[in-house]
């Protein structure tokens, strides 16, 4: 009974274990993950591993880690959110703009947050009260989000020279970690991005609230009979999104110190791989972000492996479509051996 | 209960229809009469070529839609053909025809490839075209090292730039597409097998429809028709480039939707899409018309979406009470005639 | 017509038909019964063409065949009408019937006139009135069935074979289906009729064949058998009483609700539910008794209505607060409104008490849903008796059993329960109606809408007739007195 569980490549789903059990796809991305470190360390055992490389690596992950976690979110109760790289560069583009014309930091934050929100309520609303499709909606938000940033622009870098330092170095700051001979610097936006995965997981699987989300998407009539609140929970999903997909934006207006109406873009397409590489599902009912989470790193290991084989680093975004595609076989693949 | 009026099911798309010619024209005459440079024949001629090749592609996306598919690679399958008919002309020195030839049948594959892995992995189109849309885009990106292509002979442009009987003959194709695509969905008993699918796949399946077959064949056509645009399109601009046509996708799912189709499969036509294309064409140029600042166009074809999937959600939401009305006065007639 | 002879199917290990021999003959209405999972499906599917046998031999008018797809089945002369409808809502009955066998203009298009000639003759050959060009999506469901039987015919069938044919049709339009097949017999057509409904069988067939988990129990004259003869061979065993006992006693109102109206379907009903006491609604599909009962809890928005919780005057703006107040809807649709079909046994039974199992801070306890989940395992002895078991892969009786449990689980005092054992196998629905009848026992207020007669009668304490959208009858049932005649008169206007 057990195996059969733990077997399931549905495991991404609450069947009934527990959380600490890994699922035999994450168990497996785990592989990959260590797999693909282990041939590039073989090959380019100067240049990869070093941590100079690793931390590179890790800190360009995060802010896909983090719109990733968004993408998982929405996908669990059956939504899609396609305006998450639009609404971060919209995001940005405001925080900058207030910056720039000195307005205070939280202030800032606040009117970047308060943009975010709306456009994630505005995708709730039309969503969960409206019932429009969130494929349609979030492709239409996509579009707005993109061109007001673009218009406040004019599709120039906003930066920001009076914003206090501690707002333009906060994004880039690093924990230094000592290893004997000198310093590991940690930056700030993995440790962030990585404390979010393990949050946001313990939320998933032991709050309750959270856990409605499942079943909201697994079947949003039985869940409606059931009690749960099916129209709150797909608005708070889509700003529960909005809320990370701003995080990301301040820390990267941070990280980069301007504002730009073209951050994120194809951010959605990524997170969107990662996530259904993770085991989140378009059907809704399932996703997990641990495995996000592996879906992210792998695709960044990948990415940063053409760059070390000397390959041209322009296959990187082929590499993220292929592997999308071989997650999904691999998949058909397990379910159809599960049937049998 | 006898048959309930016809109209009553066909009167979201007429008032669509009629909506969005409207809607078209008011826009048309409007900024003629405000700008008064609209309905010159030169600019109506950059209007028409500045939506051709995504309304081509609209052409295919029609078809799938009513499957209840989507296809978003038609953006990265445009880029490729417009890129591998300048490398076989240009680079390997074939004649064009021959070129255009190969570049449509490795078109046609992609597409056939589209629709195996569909129905092979049984995952949502959207999945598997999104992992062709990054794969290709890279494969793009990486073969021409972000650079344009050109040095075509001039009777290579003449597909796009020459004209026939004063129109260009990229519209021409269109108008042609569109004619001959529209009597065969309308009539033709291949194609009448798309909404069958849409209604309901299962059924379909037992009906005797082989659903697989139609599905391959229709992402190819698909696929064709966005080979067919790039091929043009590389003649147009006389160069070919990886990002042309970025975000062609979203325009010609804008376009499909605009038009009366159905997301979720089971209805549109090919007329509703030429309208669908008209109206966002028109849009787009009055934005450039009018000098208003042309960052504005994306959010105003974002808005155009929401209103129209808000139109036809309503329409839909008003017949629904429409049918309730005719209800409860057939349940009053009955206890009327009853009582005594 | 057709001879089936030791024809054996197995998925992967799992033997579903062992060695079946049946005949049906030109003119004849032959019945296939049996429990869920008894192979019917999987027969039928064979004679078909949709699915392939693994050994055994079919005889079809005289030539043995060995079809390799539906349209080669279609193409020999067998028809057959699934359970769900295949037609497509935006396309007009004309184009239904003739999909796949288009008539064509000379340039290769569709003849729309010429198909709506000929459909129109078909429809006057089984004496339908149906206009050809009318949309399928305009058509009642009955209509639509007709079409579909009609769409089986014109393909010059010889077998027509209906799966579960009236599972969605009311009175009336079952009525008008059997004239149909009545008249297709008459003109020599062989017609397998799949059917839970006992009672029909014995309406419309010559001869019926019992299967039993793949096996062949029995082939008889319906006229040489009796009800309780063909219950006893599906299941195998002799079911003592077929329905727990009427109350015990009846108490006080537990809830009641006056003024229930939505615009459309539910016009201005009123009734009372006592402790101790099964309350059953009665009629034809279509007479509003599921859409009062969605809008008592305003599942589908309602236009009017009040309502008491034992003596006291309450609010129900939506389901979550029905449920938090203790009133329970479980919808007839349990695969599309009742379940979470890919999640646990344990995860369906928690879903409508997620707050059960959390702690002050709102922590989710899973080992306290899994124990919970295996009392209620054992209690309903749901099989197999794993809590982390997917619903997905549950028969229709247990997963029935899931969606009860679902629903103790809230300490309900007020238990609607749609169509409660539709599909279900015989042994599952007298453990279904033994529970409801302890749960009536414990001082809940029970409700039960079910379509199936024998069953109103046998289970409820009082029964409520509906008619087009309002309550025409309140019949008392304390003995079983209540007879099917009683019901009809008071469901049909005369």
């Amino acid at each position: 009974m057990m195996t059969h569980a733990a077997n399931s490549p549905d495991a991404t789903k609450p069947t009934g274990r527990r959380f600490a059990a890994l699922s035999s796809r994450q168990f497996l991305l785990v592989l990959i993950n260590v797999a693909i470190f282990l041939v590039l360390t073989i090959l380019r055992p100067d240049a990869f591993p070093s941590w100079t490389n690793l931390k590179a690596v890790l800190s360009l992950m995060s802010y896909d880690l983090l719109i990733a976690i968004a993408m998982t979110i929405v996908l669990i109760v059956r939504g899609i959110d396609l305006s998450v790289g639009s609404v971060l560069a919209l995001a940005s583009v405001t925080m900058a703009l207030l910056l720039r014309a000195d307005a205070s930091v939280p202030v800032a934050l606040l009117a970047g947050l308060g943009v975010a929100l709306l456009c994630g309520l505005t995708n709730g609303l039309l969503v969960g009260v409206v019932g429009i499709l969130p494929f349609l909606v979030t492709l239409g938000m996509m579009s707005v989000a993109r061109g007001i940033a673009t218009v406040l622009t004019t599709g120039q870098y906003i930066s920001f020279p009076n914003a206090p330092a501690w707002f333009t170095l906060f994004g880039r700051y690093e924990l230094q970690i000592p290893n004997g001979s000198g310093f590991y610097g940690v930056p700030v936006t993995l440790i962030i991005g990585l404390t979010l995965v393990v949050v946001t997981s313990l939320l998933f699987s032991r709050w309750t609230a959270l856990r409605s989300f499942f079943f909201v998407g697994e079947s949003t009539e039985a869940a409606r009979l059931s009690g749960i609140k099916v129209t709150r929970l797909t608005v708070a999903a889509y700003l529960l999104a909005a809320l990370f997909v701003w995080f990301t934006a301040v820390l990267l207006t941070s990280a980069n110190k301007i504002g730009y109406a073209n951050y994120g873009i194809g951010a959605e397409m990524r997170a969107l791989a990662a996530a259904v590489v993770g085991g989140a599902s378009l059907a809704g009912g399932a996703g997990n972000i641990f495995g996000t989470f592996l879906g992210v790193l792998m695709l960044a290991l990948i990415g940063n492996g053409f760059v070390m084989l000397n390959g041209n680093p322009n296959w990187q975004q082929a590499s993220v479509g292929i592997v999308l595609l071989v997650a999904v076989g691999v998949d058909a693949l397990r379910t159809y051996r599960d049937r049998r | 209960m006898k048959v309930l009026p016809r109209q009553l099911f066909q009167n979201v798309i007429v008032v669509q229809y009629v909506g969005l010619v409207v809607v078209t024209l008011l826009t048309l005459f409007g900024f003629q009469a405000t700008f008064g440079n609209v309905l010159t024949g030169a600019n109506l001629e950059v209007l028409a070529m500045n939506m051709v090749f995504e309304g081509i592609m609209a052409l295919g996306m029609t078809f799938v839609i009513i499957t209840g598919g989507i296809d978003i690679s038609v953006a990265s399958v445009f880029a490729f053909a417009e890129i591998l008919v300048a490398k076989l002309m240009v680079q390997a020195g074939l004649d064009m025809v021959t070129a255009i030839v190969i570049t449509l049948v490795a078109t046609a594959a992609i597409g056939a490839l589209n629709g195996l892995l569909i129905v092979l992995f049984r995952v949502h189109p959207m999945i598997i075209t999104m992992g062709t849309l990054l794969t290709l885009r890279g494969i793009n990106l990486a073969i021409t090292d972000g650079h344009s292509v050109s040095g075509f002979s001039d009777v290579f442009l003449f597909l796009g730039q020459g004209k026939i009987l004063g129109v260009n003959v990229p519209i021409v194709f269109f108008g042609i597409a569109a004619i001959i695509l529209g009597i065969l969905l309308g009539h033709h008993r291949f194609f009448r097998q798309l909404y069958f699918i849409g209604g309901g796949e299962r059924a379909a399946r037992l009906s005797g429809v082989d659903v697989n077959r139609v599905k391959i064949i229709i992402y190819t056509l698909s696929a064709t028709l966005a080979g067919c645009a790039g091929v043009m399109a590389a003649a147009k601009y006389g160069a070919a480039h990886w990002a042309h046509g970025n975000l062609a996708e979203l325009k010609a799912i804008a376009a499909v939707a605009i038009g009366g189709a159905n997301i979720n499969g089971g209805s549109g036509t090919i007329g509703g899409t030429v309208l669908g294309v008209i109206f966002l064409a028109v849009v787009h140029n009055a934005f450039v018309t009018s000098a208003v600042n042309t960052f504005w166009y994306d959010v105003v074809s974002g808005m155009m979406l929401l209103i129209a999937v808000l139109l036809s959600r309503f329409i839909s939401l008003r017949n629904a009470r429409a049918l309730l009305v005719l209800k409860q006065g057939k349940m009053d007639q009955l206890s009327e005639t009853y009582k005594s | 017509m057709l001879q089936v002879t030791a024809v054996s199917k197995s998925f992967f290990s799992n033997k579903v038909l062992d060695a079946v021999t049946f005949d049906v003959r030109a003119g004849e209405v032959h019945a296939l019964v049996g429990e869920n999972g008894a192979g019917k499906s999987t027969l039928i599917n064979i004679i078909g063409g949709i699915l392939q046998r693994d050994s055994g031999t079919i005889v079809f008018d005289g030539k043995e065949v060995d079809f390799g797809h539906p349209l080669q089945a279609m193409g020999a002369g067998i028809s057959v009408v699934h359970q769900e409808l295949s037609l497509v809502p935006n396309a007009t009955v004309a184009e239904n019937m003739f999909l796949r066998r288009e008539k064509r203009t000379a340039l290769g298009l569709n003849d729309w006139r010429a198909m709506t000639r000929a459909a129109a003759d078909v429809f006057e050959r089984v004496g339908i009135d149906i206009d050809p060009n009318a949309l399928v999506g305009s058509l009642s469901v009955g209509m639509q069935q007709l079409v579909e039987v009609a769409k089986a015919i014109s393909i010059d069938a010889k077998l027509l074979i209906l799966d579960e044919p009236t599972s969605s049709l009311s009175e009336k339009e079952i009525d008008e289906l059997f004239k149909v097949i009545n008249d297709l017999r008459r003109q020599g057509l062989a017609i397998i009729f799949v059917s839970h409904k006992l009672s029909e069988l014995f309406k419309i067939a010559d001869r019926v064949t019992v299967l039993r988990d793949g096996h062949l129990v029995a082939t008889a004259e319906t006229s040489a058998i009796k009800s309780e003869d063909l219950i006893r061979m599906m299941v195998g065993r002799q079911l003592g009483t077929l329905y727990p006992p009427h109350a015990s006693a009846i108490g006080d109102v537990v809830f009641s609700c006056k003024e229930l109206s939505r615009f459309g379907a539910v016009s201005d009903v009123a009734f009372d539910v006592r402790r101790g006491e099964i309350l059953g609604l009665a009629g034809l599909v279509g007479a509003g008794r599921t859409e009062a009962m969605r809008a008592l809890i305003n599942a589908d928005e309602r236009s009017s209505g009040r309502f008491w919780l034992e003596g006291d005057e309450i609010q129900i703006h939506d389901p979550s607060e029905a449920l938090a107040r203790g009133i329970v809807y479980l919808s007839e649709d349990r695969k599309g409104s009742g379940l979470f079909l890919s999640y646990s046994v344990a995860e369906n039974i928690g879903a409508s008490t997620l707050d059960h199992y959390a702690d002050r801070f709102g922590v989710f306890h899973f080992s306290a849903l899994r124990k919970r989940s295996r009392e209620f395992i054992a209690k309903m002895d749901i099989r197999p008796p794993d809590e982390t078991a997917r619903v997905m892969n549950l028969s229709g009786g247990n997963q029935q059993k899931v969606l009860i449990s679902k629903a103790l689980d809230v300490n309900p005092k007020l238990l609607i329960f749609d169509e409660p054992t539709r599909g279900v196998d015989v042994g599952a629905k007298s453990l279904i109606h033994a529970r409801l009848r302890e749960l009536a026992e414990s001082g809940v207020g029970v409700v039960v809408i079910s379509s199936e007669m024998p069953e109103v009668i046998g289970l409820s304490d009082r029964i409520l007739v509906f008619r087009n959208g309002g309550v025409s009858a309140e019949l008392m049932n304390r003995k079983g007195e209540v007879s099917q005649e009683a019901i009809i008169n008071n469901a049909v206007y005369h």
